[in-house]
Order: C-alpha cells, then structure tokens, then sequence
C-alpha cells in the first residue's frame, strides 16, 4: 500500500499548514459579518408569516399597520414589480403570498420601520383570513392520488432513476436477499450566524445587497427577477459568512427579495437580520429519506443486485431538491461494484419546512442506508463488516452503477484498510464481544466508506473565474466568484495564488465576492471550491507570469526558463527547472543582478505598460447523463474516504458516547494541512449530532422546537478526538491533484457510529437519530410533545 | 429583543434593594440573569424594572458556620463548584455545581436564581434537600426560614414574595457515616437540562440504614421527595437487591410528563436506574470510601 504521505518538495506554499487568512480578523471582531452593516438612515424590515401550514388567504388586512406611526411601508404581493417567485430548479418559491401558504415559513407581508420595535408591532397589527386546508406532511402519502395537492401540478416534485443490468437476473443468481428499510431525520444546518442583509437602492434604480449570502449568482437571478431589473443593476455583495453548510441559499433569496422591495418603496436602507427562532422556522433544511433497500450476494459475499426505493421529503418548495436527490440516486449503492442496479428517488412536496442543500447534498441520507445495510449483509452471511465491503468495493477501471468507468486511482479499499489497521478493528470487534458478555458499559465499533462525485456532475454548468491583480509593491489581491463561508477558500485559493506567483500568504489579500465585479461562478457547493476556483486562480496567475517573465529574463540576463519565482524575489535558478526547490545560490546576470524582488519587478512591468491582472477561467472536463436510463459518467472524478468509530453504551440509559474516531480521505493532494484537518473534525462533529442528537422533529407542518435549547448540537464534550490519515493520489485534473473533502468528511461520521452503537447493542437501529429510546428499544416512541413543560 | 422600556436598578446593599422592592410594583430581582433574561425575551414575563443584585456584598460568599454551612444566594454555581468546604461537607452540592450548563454560564448564574427561578429540572435543589437545607427569606419587615422543600409549590412557583428576596441556604453539616450523591441524566454532556436526576442521602448506623432521603427532581412539578423509597431502606443492611426495591418504589413515585425531552416511559426509566446508582454512590462516601473532590 502506498505510503499515506508523500513527499512536497515540489511545492513551497501547497501543502504546508497555514492559519485561516481572515481567523485574525474574525478572533478580534474585525470582520463585518451581514448583521454588522450599517447605513446611516436605514429602516428595519419584519416579516408576517403565515399561520398555518396549508391554508387559502381570503384576505389580508394591513391598515393598522400602515398607520403606526414609525412605519414606512407595509408591502403585498400586490406591490412586486416583477414575478412573485424564484428558484433554480421550478421557479414556484413565493417572496409574499397572494392566494396560498403552504408552511409556516411562508410570508404573506412585510413591514418596513425606524426601529424593529416599531416593525414588529406593525406586524402583529396585520390581520390575515385564511381558510384552512388539509395539511400534507409525509411524503409517501403525499404521492397518493388521493392527496390534497401542495401545488397546482401535484406533489411529485422529482424522480430520479438509475438502470444498470438486470435487478430480476441479479437477486435470482443470489444465495443471500435482504430487504430493509431505513430512514433519516431533518436536520438544520445550525450555523453560527443567522441570515441578514442590508439592502440599499443604487443611484441607477438599480439595487445593491450585502449580507450572509452563499450563492450570490442566484441570489441576484432571484432579485432580478422579482424586481424586474436587469442583472448589471443588481449588486449582490458577500459579508464575511458566520458559516452555510449549504443553508445560504434560497432562504437568503428570499430574505434579499423582501429587504430590496421594502428599500425600492421606501429609497432608504433596509436591514433585515432573522432571529434564530425565525431562521428555524423558515430556512430550509436537509431532507429526510425514507429508503428501502433490497440487495442479493452470492454465497461469497459478492453483490448481485441492489434495489433501491427512496422517498424524501421536499417540504413546500422544490429548490435544491432536484438535484439533491440526483446525487443520492448515483451515490445510492454505496462505493461498491453491483451489475445490477434499479434505484428510484422520489421528491415529494409536503407542508413540512422546506427542504434543499446540506453539507453532503443527499449523501449522508444514502450513506446510512448503504453502510447499514452492508453491515447487516456481513452478518447474514456470516463475514465481519471489513471482509464484505473489500469483496465489493470499487477498483481501478471498476464501473459504477451509472455504468461508468473508473479510470483513476480508486482508494476506497485503502481508506477502510487505513481506519481499520488504526483502529484495530477486527481486534477491537473480538475484545468488544468477550466485555460486553458481562460487563457494561457495552463497546462496539463500526466502519463505513463512500464514493463521491466531485463538483457539480451531470447536474449543472460547472465553470468559474478568478481574479489575480499583482500590485507594484509585489502584493497581490484576488477575488473569486466562488466564496469563502468559514470553510477556509480565502485561504486555500491564497495559498495556490502564493504557489503560482512566488509570494507569501501575508502578502495576499482575498476580497470577499460581488457579483457586479467577478463572473458568474455557479454556487459555491458541492465541495468544489478548491478544485474549481483552484483551477481558474492557477490560470489567472499563469497568465500574469508569462506577461512579467520576459522583463525578469531581461533584467536578470537569464532565460526565461531559468526563472524562479518563490518567497517574493524573483531568482535565477541554477537548476533549469521553475519549480526547483528553493535555490539559494542565483548565478550573477548580466545586468550585475542576481535577484529581483517580486515588486520591483511589477514596478518595471507597470512602466512598461505590461498588465499586471488577469482573470483566469475554468471549466469543468465533460460529463454526461441520459435521463431515461439513469446512465452516464456522473461526474469527472471521485472522492474517496473510510470512518471508523468507537462507542460506549448505557444499555441502561441509552446513552451513548463516542470514544473515539478515525477518518481517512483521499483528497488527492493536502492543500492547506491546518484546513483540510479542520474540514474533518468539523464534519465529524457534524455527523455525530446527525448520528446522535439532532432531529427538527414537525408535526402536521408545525415544528416541535424553535431554538437551540432545543435542537440539540453536539458541544465539545460531546466529541472525541479524531485521528486523521489522509491520501494523496494527485487526481490528472485537480489543482496540484487536489480533489475535494468538505462534504466527504461529513457523510460517513454517522453510519460509523449507527454501526459502533447495532455492534455493541447486538440490535440494528435502522433510523436516525439514535435517540435514547431507539438505543434502548429499537423503536421511537411517539409522543404528543409540549414545549417546555417538564422545564424551562 | 431589547430592554428598551426597562428600568434598571443596583442597589448598593440589601436593605435599599428591599426597600425598592417593597416601593415597586411589578420588579423583577436579577441576579446572574440566566433564567430571567430568557423568559423575558421568551416573552414569558413582562417586565418594567429589574432590581439587580450584583453589588449587595450581604448576599455574597460561603461562611462554615461550624455545625452548618450559610452559603449567600449571589453565591455563584462556579464557586460551589470549587469551594473547599462544600467540597468536603456536601461533594454531591460540588457534583450538581459541576454538572451543570456550561463553564460561562456556571460563572455568573447564582445558587439563589437557581432555587427561586422553581424549574422542575434545577440541579441544585435536589441534593440540597437530600442535605436537609433551608432558605432564608428577607423583606425590609421580616424574616422568615424554611425548608427548601417547603419552598417549593409548583412548577415556576415559590412562596416567595414579590416584596421578598432570598438572603442565603443554611446546610446543616452531615452526621457522620452520611453519604449525600446527585445523579442526573441529560440528552447530551454539557450545557443540557436534566431529563431526570436523583440525589440520595444515606446515613448509617452499625452498618445498617438509619436515615435515609431520596429526592426526584425533573419528574414532578416541584422537587419531591420519595417517601415510599426512603422508608424501604430505614433499618436495611445496604444491598444491590434493596437498592433495587427502593429504585421500583421511586419510578412509582415519579410524576413526569413527557416533553420533547423525554417521554414518561423513559423519564420513569432513569429513575429506575439513577436512584440505585445513586444509592450505591451514596453508601459509598458514607462508608467513607469515596474520596472527597478537590
Ligand atoms: C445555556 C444555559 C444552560 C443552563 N443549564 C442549566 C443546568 O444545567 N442546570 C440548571 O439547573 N440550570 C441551568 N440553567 C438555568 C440557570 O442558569 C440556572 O438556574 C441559574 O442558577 C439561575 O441563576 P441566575 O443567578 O442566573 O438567576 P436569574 O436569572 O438572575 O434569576 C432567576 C429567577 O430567580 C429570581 N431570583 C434570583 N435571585 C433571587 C433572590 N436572591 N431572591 C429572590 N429571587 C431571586 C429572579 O427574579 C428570577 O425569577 C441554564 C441556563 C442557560 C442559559
């Protein structure tokens, strides 16, 4: 097995382990998140939302609230310029409803005011007669004929499909067939800050946002289309970004339309900032599956056939939905081979909160469901978890179940082999069984592994640029259309700018995104950033480069192949190759000079009239799909990971702690060491809440909790140590080979645990969360929950 | 939310903080605000003037009173947590301390917001009236004690007046071979309300059970004692088995409701199970085995 490190003298800034660029910054208060913009004048805005999940508006009364004094505008549906809703997928999400709510997350009006007080009252003031309709909350039902319908077209909002071989030949050649059935929960995303925004009208009549936004492209599709201006006259601006996780997006289009209709009217200021209370209620969250499983093996533990039946829960609007449910339906199977393969995924519209992008973007849902059940498959044929999945798991030049080839280093079996020897698995497993005979706590440990498509696949157009301005002091600012929301882009494309340019990090400044300023970049999702932002920066930078060379070669008397850029000087190297490591010792030129600074050298160049900017571009190698038969390479490359947890059970109680952890990835190259480890501890603390804890638990459209006393994250004490084993297989199209990690190191963390926890309870748990109950029965138990009367 | 319309006050010293509150209607004592402020912007509670406690000196600090501990209700939970008198009279006072919120909470939140604020899942009161403690109730007309039981009519409720502050929790020094525990259970390890807990007080005589208290809190109302439990163990040779019997009469005894933290089912389960953990933990430091904390 290759070393799980290799050797970088290759690189000077790529793979060392800097601070995030912007932690100082955000440490002191320095950084100005959307709730930190101010304007002077500026009016507070205030939704009214709807008070019923289902309902029919019959009227809408605003009087009293127009009358208070302190009120600027109270706006309908009646008062949008442009189209009354938005959304990448199905246009249909609604900014102010006129004839429909369909969930408690809806807005029927909007009030701008001098103070929130003020706002607020005006809110309350406004009266709304509804008639109410019956309310769709379970999305297998909702698909039945006899289900009233959430929207005009019915409630089927996607089904996606993938056909590969014979699912009928597949489960008649095997010995073994299991059929289960799992089922995750809702979860919320739980970022730090909540959504805000400033919206200002611009000198043009056009509109200028800034705030907590993910996706700014969209955002501004958004904004144009329901104020009806041209894209030139809509301005969104990025705030630094108190984290996202996918959950900035159409929740922030909404918030952005509301706040710059109330600034049009009015022509002054309006900041609108959610409470957690009304983020909770309002902003979408990570759809909860319902899966059916049915899979055969021949006696030898090799996978015939897998069927795959998935309902998830869109909620009220389409959104992302679409296209989260495409990447479960590629993913479904898990990152083995399988010559037969019938999967379904239905997206069904609900009365429930909306659902959309989540870190992982419908992979964790799959990933408890295929990792559950290769677990369970072990144990029927009498194999350990570890033997079963390297029987089946992909290989170089193996075809996965949209029948494409694999044709780059496929490292699953190298991550599970890594987690499993670090974790002492099968040793572990056979040392947990004799303790748990009779002693208690009971211990059991557990693995899981995937595959994952890199970018955004066959869903979408995958492109994006970057800006690279070399100033001539040497210092160096860039701007990238794909953005930094705490995941540590700022950082990562600094670091590939410092690689290609020969600076240091400190002399980099990363400006945070403005549409009106860099090119559309798609959404900054699917763990694409570093690999496609990457790119496009590595490009910008070659292109200044090849501009300054020839006035460096010339200075210093050397060829321009013998140049070195590398720590802010400029060198000719002694070794004929760029990327020589560091050469002290830079023959004379034939000017006198035998080093330059980076900055004198821009300096010339710019009295030259060479320029010193460059906006590089990158598009992402092809991919394909055919919607009829779910087939097509999905995606251009893929990543690779195993997880591995150790847990302790009180049977008695149903508590359970996580002892330890192991994560192994491969990402292809480690670009920023400190930010890749960072990408897994947090995504592991991120799938242990998903595996143990959290749950926005809805009942009839109208959820159990509303803040985080409630919704239950883990803290601290809640989280073990994670040892990390990174790979390195540098991919053929990554910047420096990197792929990607950020949604990897969180999809797997919870299948990990849920089979630590069946291993020590001898018992499968076959939904999340692993609540207490579940732990000690195997089953919830339903309840009529009350807010709060047991305690505060 | 913002307290624009509210008027703060900070008396200097006790007798002007309750001569403001016989003087005002309607105000609202603070002390850490940990529990006030969340029911205000819960809009539990409308409030006009707060009265904060923060500068009175007299409802400060921790006095070995040799046969009792008086511990000031501005005492904060971090200092029960480290002082090293509760820490050798009452550790299961230091436990419940320990256990709960989180390290800037435990900071400021005090031990009389703790017992006035009447939550059914507070962590002190339990071992507290496992220890026999009284409170020390003040108006600027009179002064009047009770037990902490006492204290206690229902859910967010107390006999305390509005014209009324409580000045400071009295602790009688344990008899010797008395062993005091707290056990509580909560959905995740730090900064988490009790779904159950259970303190136990044992005390021994010639190896045999001669006084014994168990107290539920979380699953009723109001703290309760489990009468049917205690009596179970008087003149009992200590055992697992007798533990056992006790832990049946307590989930009896349980009252809870089921709320999104926990169904009746398993809150009555965790009594179960905590009161004979916390039974054995309880006979443990009244065998003298445990070592003290700190
Ligand atoms: C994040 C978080 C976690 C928490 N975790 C826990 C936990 O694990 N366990 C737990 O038990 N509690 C917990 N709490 C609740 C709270 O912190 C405690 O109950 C705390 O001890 C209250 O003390 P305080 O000084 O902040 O009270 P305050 O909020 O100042 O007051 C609480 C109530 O008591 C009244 N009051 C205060 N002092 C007096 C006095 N001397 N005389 C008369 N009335 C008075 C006030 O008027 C108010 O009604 C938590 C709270 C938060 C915010």
């Amino acid at each position: 097995m290759p070393a799980p490190r290799k050797k970088r003298t290759a690189f000077a800034a790529i793979g060392t382990s800097v601070p995030n660029v912007d932690a100082v910054d955000k440490v002191t208060g320095r950084a100005k998140y959307g709730a930190d913009h101010d304007r002077k004048g500026q009016l507070y805005g205030r939704v009214k939302y709807s008070e019923h999940p289902h309902a029919l508006i019959l009227s809408i009364d605003v009087s009293r609230a127009v009358n208070l004094s302190g009120v600027r505008a109270v706006l309908t549906h009646a008062d949008i310029p442009g189209e009354n809703s938005f959304g990448t997928a199905v246009p249909h999400q609604v900014v102010l409803c006129s004839e429909k709510v369909r969930y408690l997350g809806d807005v029927v009006a909007i009030v701008a005011a001098d103070s929130e007080e003020i706002a607020a009252k005006a809110v309350e003031s406004i009266t709304v007669k509804y008639k109410i309709l019956p309310v769709v909350s379970d999305p297998v039902e909702a698909l039945s004929p006899r289900s009233p319908a959430v929207h005009a077209g019915g409630n089927l909002c996607v089904h996606q499909k993938v056909r590969k071989g014979d699912v009928g030949t597949g489960f008649s050649q095997s010995e073994v067939v299991l059929e289960r059935e799992y089922a995750t929960q809702k979860v919320e995303h739980a970022y730090m800050e909540p959504e805000a925004v400033l919206a200002e009208p611009g000198e043009n009549g056009g509109i200028t946002v800034t705030g907590s936004v993910q996706n700014l492209y969209s955002i501004r599709r958004g904004l144009a289309r329901v104020l009806a201006l041209p894209l030139g006259r809509v301005r969104v601006r990025q705030a630094t970004l108190g984290g996202s996780f996918g959950g900035k997006d159409e929740a922030m289009t909404a918030l952005c339309c509301r706040a710059a209709l109330l600034a049009l009217k009015t022509g002054r200021p309006v900041k609108m900032v959610n409470t957690r209370e009304n983020s909770m209620r309002e902003s979408y969250k990570r759809h909860p599956y319902r899966m059916k499983y049915k899979v055969g093996a021949d006696r030898r533990g090799f996978l015939k056939a897998m069927e795959i039946t998935i309902h998830a829960d869109a909620g009220a609007y389409a959104a992302m939905s679409p296209f989260v449910t495409w990447r479960s339906t590629v993913q479904a199977t898990g990152p083995y081979v399988v010559p037969n393969v019938r999967t379904d995924v239905y997206a069904a519209y609900t009365n429930n909160c909306y659902t959309s992008a989540m870190r992982g973007f419908g992979s964790p849902q799959v990933c408890f469901g295929s990792e559950s059940l290769m677990d369970e498959l072990a144990e029927k044929l009498g194999m350990d978890p570890l033997e079963v999945r390297l029987k089946n798991t992909l290989r170089g030049r193996s075809t996965t179940a949209t029948g494409q080839k694999l044709n780059h280093t496929v490292s699953v079996g190298e991550a599970l082999l890594n987690v499993t020897k670090k974790g002492r698995f099968l040793k572990t497993r056979a040392s947990n069984r004799k303790h748990n005979e009779r002693s208690h706590p009971k211990k059991g440990v557990g693995i899981s592994c995937s595959y994952r498509g890199v970018s955004l696949g066959a869903e979408g157009v995958d492109a994006a640029g970057v800006t690279v301005s070399l100033q001539t002091d040497g210092s160096v600012v860039a701007s990238s259309g794909l953005v930094d929301m705490g995941q540590g882009a700022a950082t990562t494309i600094s670091l590939m700018v410092a690689e290609e340019l020969g600076v240091t990090v400190d002399r980099i400044r990363f400006l945070g995104a403005d549409t009106s300023r860099l090119p559309d970049s798609g959404p900054t999702v699917a763990s694409r950033t570093s690999f496609m932002a990457g790119q496009a920066a590595r490009r910008a930078c070659k292109e200044i480069v090849e501009r300054i060379r020839p006035v460096a070669s010339e200075v210093l008397g050397c060829p321009v192949d013998s140049l070195l850029f590398r720590n802010n000087w400029v060198s000719h190297s002694t070794e004929r190759t760029r990327r020589g490591p560091g050469s002290r010792k830079a023959g004379r030129g034939r000017a006198g000079r035998k080093r330059l600074r980076l900055g004198e050298l821009a300096s010339l160049c710019f009295a030259r009239g060479v320029s010193l900017f460059a906006h590089g571009w990158y598009r992402a190698p092809a991919t394909s799909w055919d919607e009829r038969t779910g087939q097509g390479d999905a995606y251009f490359t893929f990543v690779y990971g195993a997880n591995l947890a150790e847990v302790e059970v009180d049977t008695e109680t149903g508590t359970v702690r996580v002892t330890r952890f192991v994560s192994s990835h491969d990402v292809g190259r480690v670009l920023n060491l400190n930010g890749a480890r960072g990408q897994v501890y947090g995504g592991v603390a991120m799938g242990l809440g998903y595996a143990l804890f959290e749950e926005y638990a809805e009942q009839d459209g109208r959820p159990s909790l509303e803040n985080f006393d409630e919704y239950l994250l883990p803290t601290v004490s809640d989280v073990p140590e994670t040892e990390i084993v990174f790979i390195e297989n540098p991919d053929r199209l990554g910047p420096y080979g990197a792929k990607s990690l950020g949604e990897p190191a969180c999809e797997i963390a919870a299948p990990a645990i849920a089979n630590a926890v069946c291993d020590a309870l001898g018992m499968r748990v076959r939904e999340l969360p692993l609540t207490l109950e579940r732990v000690r029965l195997g089953r919830g138990l339903s309840r009529k929950e009350k807010r709060g009367s047991a305690g505060p | 939310m913002k307290l624009v319309d509210v008027r703060f006050h900070a008396p200097r010293g006790l007798e002007e903080a309750l001569a403001l509150l016989e003087g005002l209607k309607d105000a609202r004592v603070m002390a850490g605000g940990t529990d006030l402020l969340v029911d205000i912007k819960q809009g539990l509670r409308e409030v006009r003037d707060i009265v904060s406690l923060h500068r009175i000196a007299e409802l400060k600090g921790i006095e070995d009173e040799g046969d009792r501990l008086r511990i000031g209700a501005l005492v904060t939970v971090r200092e029960l947590a480290s002082n090293a008198a509760v820490a050798k009279h009452i550790p299961a006072l230091a436990d419940a301390a320990r256990s709960m919120a989180s390290e800037q909470i435990r900071s400021i939140a005090t031990i009389g917001g703790n017992i006035s604020s009447a939550v059914p899942s507070a962590d002190l009161p339990p071992p507290l009236i496992a220890a026999d403690a009284g409170v020390e109730l003040e108006s600027s007309r009179s002064a009047r004690r009770m037990s902490l039981l006492e204290f206690f009519t229902g859910p967010r409720e107390t006999v305390c007046l509005a014209t009324e502050l409580l000045r400071s929790v009295v602790i009688p020094l344990p008899p010797p071979n008395t062993g005091i525990s707290y056990f509580r259970f909560t959905l995740r390890e730090a900064s988490a309300l009790a779904v159950a807990s259970v303190a136990c007080r044992i005390t021994l005589k010639s190896g045999v059970v001669d006084r014994a208290t168990v107290v539920l809190g979380a699953v009723a109302p109001t703290p309760i004692l489990a009468n049917k439990a205690s009596r179970s163990l008087l003149g009992k040779n200590p055992s697992a088995e007798l533990f056992r019997e006790a832990a049946s009469h307590a989930k009896e005894e349980a009252k809870p409701i089921s709320d999104i933290r926990g169904c009746v089912w398993h809150r009555k389960e965790l009594v179960h199970v905590l009161t004979q953990r916390a039974l054995a933990e309880a006979l443990e430091r009244a065998l003298g085995k445990a070592e003290v904390a700190e």
